[in-house]
This record gives C-alpha cells, structure tokens and sequence, in this order.
C-alpha cells in the first residue's frame, strides 16, 4: 500500500465537501466552548484553573465530537445507494478506511490545537487566570489521544454495523463495556468490605489499580468523587496501544465489510443479538445491586423494562422485531447478565483483603477532610506521626466524626510494598475520628490557613516584569533553603494575610505550598513596596481600615474604621451609631477613641435597615477623600518593614481594589485625628482625642 | 475480457447467483436481461467488488480485482438506484469524478451537461429521475473507463434523450476500446444498441447470444401455398414456431435465409414475405424452444 492508498487526499477532501457545514460545526464546538469557560473562569481575583476544571468541555465532547466526525465520514455505509456510490470508486476499501480515519485523525488534531492556542493566548493576555503552559500541553496531548481513541473505536464499530445506531451501541460498548464491569466489581465489593484493627495489625480492603482509558474515567472513583479527571500517562500509552490494535483490526473488518446490510444493524443476526444483550449490562448491574433486598417487586419491574429495552433496540437498530427471537433470547439474556453481574463480577479480583503491620504504616493521608475547626476547608491530611496513625487506627468504628472522607495510608517500608506488590491501598473509613482528640493534638497547625483575599501580587507580578523579577529575587532570600524551589506563580499573597502560597504545575499536577509570613519578610516587604504604589494609583474612592487587625502581632490601631461611601442619605444618626457599636464592641476599639469612631462590619444587625457604610456624608467624604490622596501620593515611595509597628489601609475604588501599608504610625494619627476633627465636628460636634 | 466462473452468491436463505458462468468480449456492449430480482444488479456489483461473492471468480484481462486502485481506476458503475451527494450541483458532481478518476474528461463533460441542457449549477438532488440518469451516464462515459457497467441503463429517459446517449457511448465505443454491461429488464431498450446479449434466470445465464448472429439466421415468413399445407411440409428446415390463421401461416425459421428463400420459392408460394424479428421476439421463439415460457422469465 503505497502513501496515496494510504491517505487519498482528493478523496478525503471531496467527503469533507460533501459535510463541510456539519464538519466545521464539530470542529467549532470545543474551541467555542473552552472559549466560553474560560471567561467565566476569569473573575477578579487571580484563579488558577487546574486540570479537571479546564477539562470540562473536552470531557463533554469527548464522547459526541469524535463519533460525530466519524459517522460523517462514513455516512456512505449506513445506506445502499451510497454505498454503492462510494464502492464504485476507484478508492480501495483499505483506503476508504485509512483515509477516513488518517484525516479525521488530523481534523481532531486541529481541532485540539486550535483550543490548546486559544486557551493559551488567553492565558497570555488575561492577568487574572493563570493556566499553566504545561498544562495545556497535557490536556492537548490527553484529550487528543482520547478523541482519536474515541473516533477510532467508533471507525471500528462502523466497520461491523450497518447503521448508526448500532455503530453508536457497539461505540459504547467497546469503550466502556470492560471498565463499567470493573467499576461494577468495586461497587459490588462494598457490600463485603471490611477493615478493623487487631492489636499490631490493621485488616484492609485494597483495589488494583486500574488504568481507564480516558472515555472510561466516567467510571474512575476521581470523577464518582467529584474530583474530576487527571492526566493519566498509563491511560494515554494504554489508548495509544488500543488505538493501533483497533484501527488494524477495523482494517480487516472494513475490507471484509458487507455493503449489502447497508441501513441494517449487522450484517449477522446472532451478532444483533450478541450486541443486545451486552447493552443490557447497565440494566443488569443495576438490578444486581438493586435487586438483592427487593426480589420479587423489583424483578417485575426488572423484566417489564428489558422487554421495553428490547422492544426498542431492535426498532431502533432494525426497524422491526423478531417477535419469536425477541422472546426466546430475553429470558435468556435476562438471566445470563443478571448472574454474570450478581456471580461473576465480584469474583472478577479486582479487589481483595490484605493486612499490615502498623508499625510499617509511615503515613496516613487523609482524603477530603471536611472541618470546620478554623473555617470550613477541604483538603488531605497526612499523618506521620506513628503515635498518631496507631491511635487513629484504633479509633472505634461507632465513633462520631465529622470527618466522612475517604482515608488511604501509603506505606514507604520495603517490606510493605513487597507483599502487597506495591497496590496502592484504599480504604473507605466513616466515623473513624474524634474530632476533639485530634484537633487537640493538630488542630494549630494543621487548620491554621486562611484560604480567601485577594491577589495583588499576582496582578502585580503579571503588570509588571520589574516587580516580577525583585520578587522572585526576595522570594529567594526568604526561601534559601527550602526545597520547593519553582516559586514563580504566586496565587494568594496579599500581605495581610498569614500565607504565601506558590503554586505550580508539576508531575502532570497542581501542586500548591503554603508559606507563613514569619519566613517571608523580604518577599513581604517587596510586595508591600508595590502595593502602595498601586494603592495611590487605584484612584480608590474608599477606605477600609479594618485590614489592618489582621496582623495580630503588630497591632496598632484594632477596629477604628472609616468608610467613604456615595449614599448619605442618614445623615445625623453617626452620633447613635458611635454609641451602639461602642456598647457592642467596645472592648475591641481599645487604642482609638471608642465614642468617635465608626464602626463597620456587615454581620452587625442595626436596627434600621442600613449599614454604616451608607452614613457618611458628602462634605466629610469630599474632605477625607481628598486628605487620603494626599497623604498616599506623599507617602507612597516610603520604605517599609513589617518587623515595626505599622498599619495598613485598604483602597477601594471602582474596579480597583489595592492595600496601602506604612510605619508612618504618626503620621497616621494625624491625618486620622485631622479628618474626624475637621469634619465630624462641624457635623455632629464629636472630637476626637489627640493621640 | 471478463471472465466469470462458478459464481455464487447468497443473501442469507436467498440464493441469487448459482454457478454463474459468462464470458463478455472485449470491446463489446453486452446486455444483460431479466426478470426484477433475477440478480442483474448483484452481478454488477459483485464485478465492481461492492458485494463479495461467496465463491467463484471474475477476471478482468486474465486478473482478479482484488481492491486494487489501479484495476478500479478501469472501472465505472451506474447502479440503477441513483446516488449524489445532497448539496452537490451537477458542476461539483463531475468535479467530484474528475478528482478520484485519473482520465477523466472534464470539458467533455461539460459539453454533454450543456448539449443535454442540464442545469450544471442546480443541485443534482433536485433533477428529475430521467435528468439525473443523464448525469450518471454522462460522467460515467466521461471517465473514459475500460470497462462500464450501467444498471436499468435508460431508466426514465425519454426516447429522445434516449438515442442521444445512445449516441455518445457508440461515440465511447468508437474512441476507445470499451466493455460495457447494460442490464434491463426491457429487451427492446437494448436491442439497437448491444453485441451481445445474456438472459439472467434463477442464478445462472440462461441463454446468451450475438444479436447479429441471432437477427440473421432467425427470420419470420408469412407464407400461403396453393394448396392445403400442415407444419410437416416444412419439415427439411428448423421451425421455431409455426402458426396457421386460415391459408396463411406465420413461421419463425432457424437457418440460412438465402437458401430457404430459394427453396421456399420453389413451392410456388401465393404469399411468401420474410419479416424482421425483434429481439424480443427472438428470445420468447429461443424461450420456448427451452422450454420456457418467455413472459415468465422477463
């Protein structure tokens, strides 16, 4: 077969003619949609978009675009006039077949390119959503070995079936029929899971691993788990292999194909009925899970629907039933799958039990932990303290937890990963904690992240190389030493909060390090010096002064807050307010004057239907806004170490958002001391003490 | 040539070709007749490799087809049921034949779509059963194929049309050495137009012939002799058919006509006319002789 047999261009040039509307639309689906996605995921604050997130798109069309360009392709086999039409050319079958499949191979290729360069321009030239350039490489090279995977399967179901309903059932079950039986083993195997702990040695039940191949993650416990997909190079090598063998075998089957069961389901009717039963799988899994408590009710309703389920197949398939075929096969089908899924597939051994010595446990992860010790986060705990793992181990079954997470412990001892030949072990625990117990023992370090804010940094960073480079230079300063050592995006580093946290995409993964600001004083004070360079430029029309409570350590003024609005429609209830929110939280206001300062916190519930952001009126708005300018435009080049006492204000405007931090504690005072004197006491009579 | 032997092909319980055997010539029409389902279009497509026979072979020039590009590139095939593509203008049609074969004539085309006032920019879908046969036909011939095969050839073309296409495949034949295969199940569609011709019955050819041949030694006479005669008077020549009405007879004769004539003459005939045969009524005469009666198989 020479190249022109192999791919005949003019041939395949005049099958996309003939489609070229249809064609173009699948084509535009996911480059439209993952355009879509993006923008939606580009909000205001920095936001790094992982894996599973940017894959959305690419999962839902993974399973309508490839089969889509395929039936399109081969349109001329599901009706005899065509196929005599296609058949008559002068185009061998083996090169109707590669062809078909070498340039829908290419379409999808561009296909995924285009969306690959889409997505990285906009990643280019948005400054709030960060896609990591090797993740887009991933996701090109993933998905476009799964839709290829995809297209070719469905290239091999065309060359057994005579129209596209079958071609689309013997699709489905090429790819899912092997991994849904695998998937079914596991659900089956709950019923019999077990674990416990006896004395030095803990009872488990582990699961092999298993690759899916990318279509067939829908079955994977990532996706059942709400984690989404991962890219999986096992999978890739494994649709790789798939794809080679099945486009060889649909080779053969095509140059062997029977034209004549053209609009017909297959050329053979024991493979009609082969296929229907196997589409029965589904129904047969669920009625041998489900059918187990409830028997006779269920087996009633069981029968009715596959008969229904037949009914329609064949019609759909066919357009016409075998009355006497259909109902000989039924019982029998009926039976078969039911025992195969009830009987067969628990056995199938992809699960079984192992124990292990505790003390060879080094560490316990924790999966998805739910906690609301210190806000409410989700995330894995790793335990590696064996005092710890054993007590956690023995914690009594009936035990109230609020953790109802999964729980896997991952063993680094040789002699572990010898005997169970390095499976990777899962254990699904409910109840296993006190909450109590642990948090005593953990809870400070383990809960204390802040998880919200902003991310001026990061805008920084992107709007400025210059600042980029001193803050990775600072950035080094602070982290000599520590091994994490691909700092280069930063999401959340706005200064007040305790955190720095650096996330990167490595080993086909999001990874994330949090650091405290107590290691990163230099980084801080880098970030800072930016920051107030933004904070006069935000042209901020309020101020928050509340921020700067947040460093505890270096507190100077706790909640004195003034705040700017545009509404003033309340004015003369300052003075009320002043006392109310004294009464409530006087023992917070402790440096500042209590009975001249407002107050302002959203969870406070007045009264009356406003909060104090609306009662500031324009002449002290006017005055206080212009005193700000002033002061942030003189004092916005200071230098500044957070090792002092300082305070921060910040600034918000229309559209702008930005912190102003500075040790000019003094001067603070006096612009403080000079806004509410000038202005409050013209209105309401109220002075505030000198400091 | 082509050469087909011991074909056989099934579709399930449905045996629809048992032992074919049949030897077209090179640079002949050969038309091939019968009845609807007799499997004039299965062995057409079995030649083309749409279908696969279930045993038996085909030879084209001594060689199998066997998928092979080069061999197809000689081939082309109208099916009887027509196909285009559905946003196709006749335009693209024969642009279409003209990218996949390699000595398509593209002007040539052209000029026959505008000679037979088809619309080249109007969508092929939208023709008329007759006009779209016209397209087929016309970008059948023009892919200047050694071997041609048209299904129910001239279906839904009118008379006039009809001779035109006659027309330009005489003109193919003259051109080029062709092999072409007709079928219909109407023989006088054929009969002004093929070499040869083949009578499909239950699987196998049951009768084929030279037309030339068949039209020259086979005549009609009407005949009335002086005195009273029975079919025993002709009993030195092959009688096909004999019937008498009143004294005059009207028999279908077998032989050299020339000497029959001569011989003939010398009864001293009252009426004595030689009259052409149709090739209809050649093969219902032949039909019968077999055996068979011709309407039954036609």
């Amino acid at each position: 077969m020479n190249l022109t047999q192999l791919f005949n261009f003019k041939f395949f040039l005049q099958n996309l003619k003939k489609s070229k509307a249809s064609i173009i639309f699948m084509l535009l689906l996911l480059p439209a949609f993952t355009a879509i996605s993006l923008i939606a995921y580009d909000r205001e604050e920095a936001y790094v978009l992982d894996f599973a997130e940017a894959s959305v798109f690419n999962i839902i069309f993974m399973y309508i675009v490839p089969i889509a360009i395929s039936l399109t392709l081969f349109s001329f086999c599901f009706k005899k006039t065509s196929c005599d039409f296609i058949g008559s050319m002068p185009v061998s079958r083996k090169s109707l077949f590669t062809t078909n499949t070498i340039g829908g191979i290419c379409l999808i290729v561009i296909m995924q390119l285009v969306t690959a360069l889409l997505t990285l321009i906009y990643s280019a030239t948005t400054t709030k959503l960060i896609i990591f350039c090797a993740m887009i490489w991933d996701m090109f090279l993933f998905f476009t070995i799964a839709y290829i995977f995809v297209f070719i399967v469905c290239n091999l179901a065309i060359s057994i079936s005579g129209n596209k309903f079958a071609a689309i059932a013997t699709t489905l079950l090429i790819l899912f029929l092997v991994p849904f039986t695998i998937a079914c083993s596991r659900i089956n195997n709950n019923i019999y899971n077990s674990y416990g702990y006896d004395e030095n040695e803990y009872q488990f039940t582990y699961y092999n691993t298993y690759h899916f191949t990318a279509p067939s993650m829908l079955f994977d416990e990532q996706i059942f788990s709400g984690n989404g997909p991962v890219y999986d190079s096992i999978s890739i090598i494994k649709m790789v292999v798939l794809s080679v063998i099945y486009f060889i075998i649909g080779i053969k089957l095509f140059n062997r194909k029977k034209y004549e069961v053209a609009g017909e389901s297959f050329e053979n009717e024991k493979v009609h009925l082969l296929v229907k039963m196997l589409t029965l799988s589904p129904f047969a899994a669920f009625a041998s899970l489900v059918g187990i408590e409830n028997m006779d009710a269920f087996f009633l309703f069981f029968i009715a629907f596959v008969m229904i389920y037949y009914y329609l197949f064949d019609m759909i398939t066919n357009k016409k039933v075998k009355l006497k075929i259909t109902i000989a096969t039924f019982f029998a089908s009926c039976f078969i799958m039911y025992a195969f899924y009830y009987i067969v597939v628990p056995r199938l051994g992809f699960i079984g039990m192992d124990q292990i010595k505790v003390a060879e446990i080094e560490s316990l992860t924790i999966e998805n932990v739910k906690c609301s010790y210190k806000g409410i986060n989700t995330f894995n705990l790793t335990i590696d303290d064996k005092e710890l793992i054993e007590k956690v181990l023995s914690f009594n079954n009936n035990d109230y937890s609020p953790f109802s997470s999964n729980f896997y412990y991952d063993s680094a001892a040789e002699g572990f990963a010898k005997t169970t030949n390095g499976r990777i072990h899962k254990i699904n625990i409910r109840n296993l904690l006190k909450i109590d117990a642990f948090a005593q023992a953990y809870g400070d370090n383990i809960f204390s992240f802040n998880d919200d804010n902003g991310k001026v940094m990061l805008t920084g960073i992107k709007a400025s190389k210059e600042f980029e480079k001193e803050l990775k230079s600072s950035l080094k300063k602070d982290l000599d030493g520590i091994t994490y050592k691909d700092y280069i995006n930063i999401l959340k580093s706005q200064v007040e909060d305790y955190e720095l946290l650096l996330v990167d995409y490595k080993n086909h993964k999001i990874v994330k390090q949090e650091f405290s600001y107590e290691n990163l004083r230099e980084t801080r004070n880098c970030a800072i010096k930016e920051l107030n360079k933004n904070a006069y430029k935000s042209n901020a029309t309020y101020w928050n002064m509340s921020k700067s409570v947040d460093f505890a350590k270096y507190i100077i003024v706790n909640n004195p807050q003034i705040t700017f609005s545009d509404d003033y429609e309340y004015e003369g209830y300052e003075k009320y307010l002043n006392e109310v929110v004294y009464e409530r939280f006087g023992e917070e206001i402790v440096l500042a004057t209590p009975e001249k300062v407002y107050y302002d916190d959203p969870s406070v519930d007045y009264d009356y239907n406003h909060s104090t952001e609306k009662i500031i009126y324009s002449g002290l708005r006017s005055f206080s806004l212009t005193q700000m300018k002033n002061y942030l435009k003189e004092h916005k080049d200071d230098s500044f170490d957070s090792s002092k006492p300082f305070f921060a204000i910040q600034c918000i405007g229309r559209g702008v958002e930005g912190v102003f931090y500075s040790n000019d504690l003094e001067g603070f005072y006096k612009l403080f001391a000079k806004i509410y004197n000038e202005s409050l006491s013209n209105e309401s009579g109220i002075k505030l003490n000198e400091i | 040539m082509i050469k087909i032997t011991n074909l056989n092909k099934s579709f399930g319980e449905n045996k629809v070709l048992e032992n074919l055997n049949c030897n077209i010539k090179t640079g002949s029409i050969y038309g091939l007749i019968g009845a609807n389902g007799a499997g004039k279009s299965t062995l057409l497509r079995i030649i083309m490799g749409i279908f696969k026979e279930d045993s038996g072979t085909i030879e084209l020039d001594g060689k199998e087809l066997q998928d092979k590009e080069e061999m197809m590139q000689k081939l082309v095939f109208i099916p009887d049921d027509l196909f285009f593509y559905k946003n196709y203008t006749l335009k693209d049609t024969i642009e279409f034949y003209s990218k996949i074969y390699s000595n398509f004539e593209y002007d040539r085309a052209i000029k026959f779509a505008e000679s037979l006032k088809l619309p080249l920019d109007k969508k092929v879908n939208y023709f008329s059963k007759g006009m779209k046969r016209q397209s087929a036909l016309i970008c059948a011939i023009c892919t200047n194929a050694d071997y041609m095969f048209f299904d129910e050839t001239f279906d839904g073309v009118d008379p006039v049309v009809r001779n035109y296409l006659k027309k330009i495949i005489a003109e193919q034949m003259e051109k080029k050495e062709t092999t072409i295969i007709m079928t219909s199940h109407n023989l006088r569609e054929l009969e002004d137009i093929c070499d040869n011709v083949g009578l499909l019955y239950k699987g196998g050819i049951l009768f084929e012939s030279d037309i030339d041949t068949l039209k020259t030694n086979m005549f009609k006479i009407q005949i009335s002799l002086p005195k009273e005669f029975s079919k025993e008077e002709f009993s030195n020549y092959k009688v096909l058919s004999f019937k008498k009405v009143g004294s005059v007879a009207t028999i279908i004769l077998e032989g050299d006509r020339e000497k029959y004539e001569k011989e003939l003459k010398e009864l001293n005939p009252i009426i004595l006319d030689f009259l052409p045969l149709t090739l209809e009524e050649i093969f219902i005469y032949q039909m019968e002789v077999l055996g068979y009666e011709f309407n039954s198989i036609v």
